[in-house]
């Protein structure tokens, strides 16, 4: 199928012959062979959505290891930034008035001492007229009480051209945006198209066996298909993701594995002392070879001096896992993806089932029987690319649906883990942004703009895949 | 020489409450090298159903109660019977030894498949070392659909060797479909009403083709059908099927010559002619058959020198010999069911 894409899309171009201005009539029978057009330009939105998907995908992954890598001060630049610098407005945007204070406070002092010397003002003047309430602009412009001297004002606009600058501005933290915004869109486009391949390949799996099984086989699949999707969704994507998420923490405290230890050793000297209080006549509990869980308790209990010895022995023996920060964060990631990934195949399955139930009925389907293929190779050779247009275009909705549950889970704290961005969590903070009173817009609007774009490039071009995979769709131009 | 024996079948289906419903009974025929037989007989009859049986595709519910199909091998090779084969083995049967063209060539393509990658199947699966090479594979494919007629068809250089089904017309397509059969190289062919979606005259070129392949590959041919036009201009061998039972079968032209059972009478002459005179309208075989009362139904010149006529065997007669039903001598390898 790929091969079949990629051959169309170099191959034969469609050619356009209209406009000739007398036209040759040729019986039907004598026509020449029309040329096939090319698959993948069959829709124009759906290329215009391709190409904005993939021009999307290329600046997050190319702009990925530079927005992980640590910045000036050591940490990564998704990352970084100072409380001074938070939620300044984007470049290329009017800063408020105390916005503009703020970013005059940012410039570095060695900076305006040079100023002052250039322009020949007093560096105790510029440092007042900059910190002045109403900051440097109401000096810049004129606009304060009193009237300001014009080298100071030059003064204060070449501070100005010093301002730290953001393209898209700065969050809270004073993290830029844009990083936040490009390693947030890597993630949630990982994610959305990790969770929506896990859910296809389940979905399709799932749905094939049972279409082709039948009877009681897909009666059961089906049924608890139903059961699945009568419990509440939401609820088992979180129940999946605690989870997951418990069995990660474990993994990296080791600390039940740690109790389960001091416990067995604890039985063991228990055991040993009833062993050794038989030989001797009386015992803790009076029983040999036999160590109940009140025992271990009780002893644990008793003997604190050696719990504490027990304990350290096992923090020395399984100490916790010391995981850098990104292999958490990918842990995390995985962990989200089992969630979203684990439930979203329900509908897949269906529809896929419903496919080949009619297909299965179809006559080339017993052809194909007729010829000797075995059922393997029947689902591999004919189902699967007759199911390719229907499982493309689900796949495609559920990448969005995915991104979107991806973004529900982190705004609940289970998906991505607040240092790390994705659109959501990045939408999720800067929704609280908008307000009467001072409206950080860039904070929600960027990350929102980009997700629902990248949203509607995704249906478009699962219609346009739609419309390449099938070869009944082909316009025939002359 | 003999490539498949169908020896007494019987197939019933479910019909709940611990009835069957017997789709075919005590079935027997015989398909030999470079000849056809003829599975006449009308919807519900058992025709499709003895066919299936033979490829081993009988539908879950289907139950063999008995007999047996047997795959006669050349020289060297064992036969076999079809019908306590794994699925395994049947499936290196299916495709390879015999090859089956279905009714309806508009669906029994793969419709997101080109014709070459559903032709390349065959050779993938039944071609063995020889066909690993894909140019080996394209070669074998050009010269089977010569074979078939299809040069023309293809445009220059086999041009549309990789455009899909539904650019095709009927006709076309069964032609690739025939392709598809003998790419297998089988040495039984079953076409399943083969021309019953053609218009008549593709239908007469793709039985010609179909008789000219049979000659040519020294094919055994298996043709159901209902259409009694057909049956006489290609046929060597003629079963008359009804309610599950052959009720008169032979030489094709014994059949046609001196249709025996009441009910082969009765099919021939509600088939339009174009000699004799003009009817208002042709009369159906219910009509033929209620009318005449028993003598009707008597087997005329049959069994003769026993003294006693015997009755032809009819399902829906309520008389006391109608359990079991036995065959009657007509002709030279003509036979009819009687009671």
């Amino acid at each position: 199928m790929l091969a079949k894409l990629l051959s169309s899309l170099f191959g034969r171009a469609p050619q356009g012959g209209r406009g000739a201005a007398v036209e040759e009539r040729v019986p039907a029978l004598l026509a020449p062979r029309a040329t096939p057009d090319n698959p993948l330009t069959r829709s124009k939105v759906g290329l215009a959505g391709l190409a904005f998907l993939a021009c999307m995908m290329l600046v997050c992954l190319v702009s990925l290891p530079f927005a992980l890598l640590p910045g000036k001060s050591g940490v990564a630049r998704y990352n970084e930034g100072t409380t001074a610098a938070a939620k300044l407005p984007p470049m290329w945007a009017r800063a408020s008035v105390d916005q503009a204070q703020r970013l005059d406070a940012l410039v570095a002092e060695e900076t305006i001492a040079r100023i002052a010397r250039e322009r020949g003002v007093e560096v105790g003047e510029l440092l007042r007229a900059r910190g002045a309430s109403g900051g440097g602009r109401a000096v810049r412009e004129g606009t304060g009480e009193t009237p300001v001297p014009p080298e100071l004002q030059r003064a204060l606009r070449e501070v100005e051209r010093h301002w730290p600058r953001w393209l898209l501005g700065t969050d809270a933290l004073g993290r830029s945006l844009l990083w936040r915004v490009l390693a947030g869109g890597g993630i949630s486009l990982a994610v959305g198209l990790l969770a929506a391949s896990v859910s296809v390949t389940i979905g399709t799996l799932y749905g094939a066996i049972a279409g082709m099984a039948g009877g009681r086989v897909d009666g059961v699949m089906m049924r608890v298909v139903d059961v699945l999707y009568g419990l509440p969704y939401v609820l088992l994507v979180v129940l999946l993701a605690v989870a997951s998420d418990a069995l990660v923490s474990e993994f990296v405290s080791r600390q039940k594995a740690r109790q389960a230890m001091v416990r067995e050793q604890a039985r063991e000297l228990v055991l040993r002392s009833n062993a050794d209080a038989q030989a001797g006549g009386a015992g803790l509990a009076g029983r040999a070879g036999l160590a109940g869980r009140a025992e271990v308790d009780a002893f644990l209990q008793a003997f604190p001096s050696e719990r504490t010895r027990l304990e350290e022995r096992a923090r020395a023996e399984l100490p916790a896992r010391d995981l850098s920060p990104s292999t958490r964060a990918l842990l995390d990631l995985s962990t989200l993806l089992v969630a979203i990934g684990g439930m979203s195949w329900l509908t897949m399955s269906r529809v896929v089932r419903g496919q080949v139930m009619s297909l299965r009925a179809q006559p080339f389907m017993e052809a194909a029987r007729a010829l000797g293929l075995s059922r393997g190779r029947i689902f591999v050779r004919h189902l699967l690319p007759n199911l390719a247009g229907t499982i493309t275009v689900y796949a495609t909705l559920t990448v969005p649906q995915a991104i979107l549950q991806e973004s529900f889970l982190s705004f609940l704290g289970i998906g991505v883990k607040p240092p790390l961005a994705s659109w959501g969590n990045l939408a999720a903070d800067g929704l609280g942004e908008i307000n009467p009173y001072q409206s950080h817009w860039w904070l929600p609007v960027f990350p929102c703009v980009l997700l629902s774009l990248t949203l509607l490039a995704l249906n478009f071009t699962g219609e346009a895949l739609r419309e390449a995979l099938d070869p009944k769709r082909a316009r025939r131009g002359v | 020489m003999r490539l498949l024996t169908i020896d007494n079948l019987t197939v019933s289906f479910p019909l709940g409450a611990g009835r069957r419903s017997v789709a075919a009974e005590g079935v027997s025929a015989c398909v030999q090298s470079k000849r056809t037989l003829a599975i006449v007989g009308e919807s519900g009859s058992g025709k499709s159903v003895t066919a299936l049986a033979a490829m081993g595709l009988l539908p879950r519910a289907a139950r063999v109660d008995g007999g047996s199909i047997v795959l006669h091998r050349e020289a060297g090779g064992t036969d076999v019977d079809l019908l306590r084969e794994s699925e395994r083995s049947l499936r290196a049967v299916r495709g390879r030894e015999i090859a089956m063209i279905f009714q309806e060539p508009m669906t029994s393509l793969n419709p997101v498949l080109s014709i070459f990658e559903q032709l390349e199947e065959s050779l993938v699966l039944h071609g063995g070392q020889a066909m690993r090479a894909r140019s080996a594979r394209r070669e074998r494919i050009e010269s089977v659909l010569r074979e078939v007629g299809m040069e023309r068809a293809l445009g220059a250089g086999m041009g549309r060797l990789h455009d899909y089904p539904h650019q095709f017309s009927g006709g076309m397509r069964q032609r690739i479909m025939i392709a598809m059969a003998l790419l297998g190289e089988p040495r039984v062919l079953l076409a399943d009403e083969p021309t019953t979606a053609l218009d008549v005259t593709v239908q007469a070129q793709v039985l010609g083709l179909l008789r000219s392949i049979r000659e040519a590959r020294g094919l055994g041919v298996v043709l159901i059908t209902h259409d009694l036009g057909v049956v006489r201009a290609h046929a060597d061998d003629v079963c008359v099927m009804y309610a599950g039972r052959v009720v008169e079968a032979g030489l094709a032209a014994s059949v046609f010559a001196r249709p025996t059972h009441p009910y082969t009478r009765a099919l021939l002459a509600c088939v339009p002619t174009l000699r004799g005179e003009a009817r208002e309208r042709l009369a159906t075989v219910r009509e033929l058959l209620e009318d005449g009362g028993e003598e009707r139904w008597r087997l005329a010149g049959v069994g003769a020198e026993s003294g006693t006529e015997p009755l032809a065997w009819w399902p829906w007669r309520k008389a006391p010999g109608n359990a079991t039903p036995r065959r009657v001598e007509v002709g030279e390898g003509h036979w009819v069911l009687a009671e």
